[in-house]
């Protein structure tokens, strides 16, 4: 057996077993709080933690047994479960900038975040040149603040370090628009 | 008559009939965007609909779920790429007519077949749900948990890669829809302490994450962004090569209504969507052609056997979601959050509590086919000009910039940004590991309603679980789900259960 077909002879068995342990990694922090649900005394039928109970332990087999099944499976080096780091980058690395952009939201407010998210956006996905990486990303800001801040007059919390109040500035330009 | 009340509820204000239009638009072209799939397209709508009426947010999502069927078969005749799943059968007849230079003949066969799949479809759903929702109101908790446990079997059965991986995904769905309080001692549960999950995990940030930031996920981690390019190949001059002959009409006519009844019959099933119609009834026409030689190489029967089928499912893939409350696709389930988000009642009792609403959604149904029989029959050359321009490159960053403040504009709630995103990477990983994204949301809105059926059932009678016995409809879905779990699992026994 080459080694290409030891990869391939394990891809299945090694995506069942990430999917078991996702649902372990899911399920079994659930069943612990389980025992901590209300239990109304007068419930004569099934109970408040009954279906939860039916769930989540359905769950829990289900998985285990998925789990058995891809280890008994398993063929040729263990090597071949470790996931492709360069495949991981790309997602770890949207959620990271996710992350700091939700925090940064909270620091400057709505418009500055999210242009420079957009900039960031449009170089890692590979596009070149200012009107790509600037106007549009600028462009995108103005449509979004003016779809939603002002035409559908979301509230916009002020920003810890930057700070400026956005609800009043759109309620004057939809008063301008006629749409108050 | 309902479907008359229905255009007078339509056309009754301008947003009804104007979201209608403007959905039909949407989904036409962005249908055809290349990398967006219709799903994360009515999921970055659904924010939106917030700030309609009830009939415009549903007009909405619904017309963009129809035209983008049509839509996704523009790529696949000009570039050889289908734009969505189900134009795949299309691509296969379409393109090698485009290579000869009747890209128009095949664009407007495509629209014709789609237009009338549609258009059958619809008079089934308008005619035929109201009917069995009737039957449907009378059927009662223990009918609805069998009902749900079939709906389950079938989605998690078949729309799975394997049949454990569909139901882990399922389990999945129903777990988290746990979180928030009990239905009925109102206590909470499954919060672990956060006040924020006290009203349980929003269906908004749920579906924009895994169908929408899902998708980004994957294009970032593969790095590769595709773009359509320019048509290979320019216009035939001749004229009957721009437009489908009367003869030729005639001659595909019997395939088409076949292809029609195969997509509707298909469509109805919870589960099966539209992607296999396609593909069953280009087969069945291939069998049944005279000269099925012929067929690989720009044979028009072929795209209107395949637009016909793949069209007539998205009328009757509402049919389990009116008369049982069960949303049998992707499209369904988004349409069965929205309108849950504006408080309408899912199941048979929907024609009773929303009669205009409903029958107005038929109504844009039909609007909607006409709307883009005239825009495709008349400008899908043109659509596909403006999709051949649009870099996928730019369609990332603002799908993923768009997600954010679409779901901020829903609460107002920095929160549910956090949730979008780990449902993001959660439905990205579930991709990865080949579990199935929506037997999980169908699972998730679904959970609710199976637990207060089984919780009221067992509050009915002392029998317990004895009480289905006594119970010929519950008994009937009992055995089809696992009649249709045993057909699943059989063909696979050797392989992946």
């Amino acid at each position: 057996m080459g080694p290409e077909q030891t990869n391939e002879s394990n891809s299945q068995p090694a995506k069942d077993l990430g999917a078991a342990v996702l649902m372990l990694l899911i399920l079994v922090p659930l069943s612990t709080q389980i025992s901590d649900i209300f239990i109304d005394p007068s419930d004569p039928g099934f109970g408040s933690q009954d279906f939860p109970k039916l769930i989540v332990w359905l769950g829990i087999a289900l998985s285990l047994t998925l789990a058995a099944r891809a280890i008994w499976g398993l063929r040729g080096p263990l090597t071949d479960l470790i996931p492709d780091v360069n495949k991981l980058f790309g997602p770890a690395l949207l959620f990271a900038v996710a992350g700091f952009y939700i925090y940064a939201i909270g620091l400057f407010q709505y418009a500055l975040p999210t242009f420079a998210l957009l900039i960031f956006l449009t170089v890692y996905f590979g596009n070149k040149g200012w009107k790509r990486t600037i106007l549009m990303p600028l462009c995108a800001v103005g449509i979004y603040y003016f779809v939603f801040f002002i035409l559908f007059g979301i509230f916009e919390e002020r920003g810890t370090i930057l700070s400026y109040d956005s609800y009043g500035f759109a309620r004057s330009v939809r008063t301008l628009l006629g749409l108050n | 008559m309902g479907i008359i009340d229905g255009f007078s509820a339509l056309f009754g204000s301008w947003q009804p009939v104007f979201f209608a239009i403007l959905g039909t638009l949407i989904g036409l072209i962005g249908g055809a965007v290349p990398g967006l799939s219709s799903g994360a397209m009515i999921a970055i709508l659904i924010p939106v609909t917030y700030y309609l009426d009830p009939l415009a947010a549903l007009a909405l999502i619904y017309t963009v779920s129809k035209s983008s069927d049509f839509g996704g078969s523009i790529p696949a005749i000009l570039f050889n790429t289908p734009g969505t799943p189900q134009a795949s059968a299309t691509q296969i007849e379409g393109f090698p007519l485009c290579k000869q230079g009747k890209q128009g003949k095949a664009l407007r066969m495509a629209v014709i077949a789609s237009a009338q799949g549609d258009f059958f479809s619809e008079l089934l759903l308008i005619f035929g749900a109201a009917t069995l929702a009737v039957y449907a109101a009378s059927l009662g908790p223990p009918e609805f948990v069998a009902i749900y446990f079939c709906a389950f079997v079938i989605i998690g059965g078949l729309l799975g890669k394997s049949v454990i991986t569909g139901f882990l995904s399922v389990i999945l769905g129903l777990a988290l829809a746990l979180v928030g309080t009990d239905p009925i001692t109102a206590d909470d549960r499954f919060t672990f302490g956060s006040n924020e999950l006290l009203d349980g995990v929003a269906l908004v940030p749920v579906l924009l994450g895994v169908f929408v930031l899902a998708e980004v996920f994957s294009r970032a981690a593969d790095r590769a962004v595709a773009s359509y390019g320019q048509p290979i190949a320019s216009s035939s001059r001749n004229p009957t090569d721009t437009y489908v002959t009367w003869k030729e009409y005639v001659r595909v006519t019997p395939t088409m209504w076949r292809s029609t009844g195969i997509g509707a019959a298909i469509g109805m099933l919870p589960g099966v969507g539209s992607a296999v119609a396609c593909f069953v009834a280009y087969s069945e026409a291939k069998r049944k052609s005279k000269t099925p030689e012929t067929w690989g190489n720009g044979e028009i029967e072929g795209i209107a056997a395949a637009e016909a089928s793949n069209n007539a499912t998205s009328g009757a893939n509402l049919i389990p979601l009116l008369t049982l409350g069960i949303p049998g696709s992707t499209a369904a389930a988004l349409l069965s959050g929205v309108m849950l988000i504006h408080g309408i009642e899912i199941g048979p009792n929907i024609f009773a509590t929303s009669y205009d609403v409903i029958y107005g959604v038929f109504a844009a149904g039909l609007l909607c086919i006409a709307t883009y029989f005239v825009v495709g029959y008349w400008g899908s050359g043109y659509v596909g000009a403006l999709i051949g321009r649009i870099p996928a490159s730019m369609v990332y960053p603002i799908i993923f910039v768009t997600c954010y403040v679409a779901v901020y504009a829903t609460r107002q709630a920095t929160f549910d940004m956090i949730v979008m995103t780990i449902f993001g990477l959660l439905g990205f990983i579930m991709k990865r590991l080949d579990m199935s994204l929506p037997a999980f949301v169908i699972a998730f809105i679904l959970g609710p309603g199976l637990e207060r059926a089984m919780r009221q059932t067992f509050l009915l009678d002392e029998a317990g679980i004895w009480l289905f016995l006594e119970r010929p409809v519950a008994i009937a879905f009992f055995v089809i789900g696992f009649v249709a779990l045993v057909l699943r699992l059989r063909p696979q026994t050797n392989r992946v259960i």
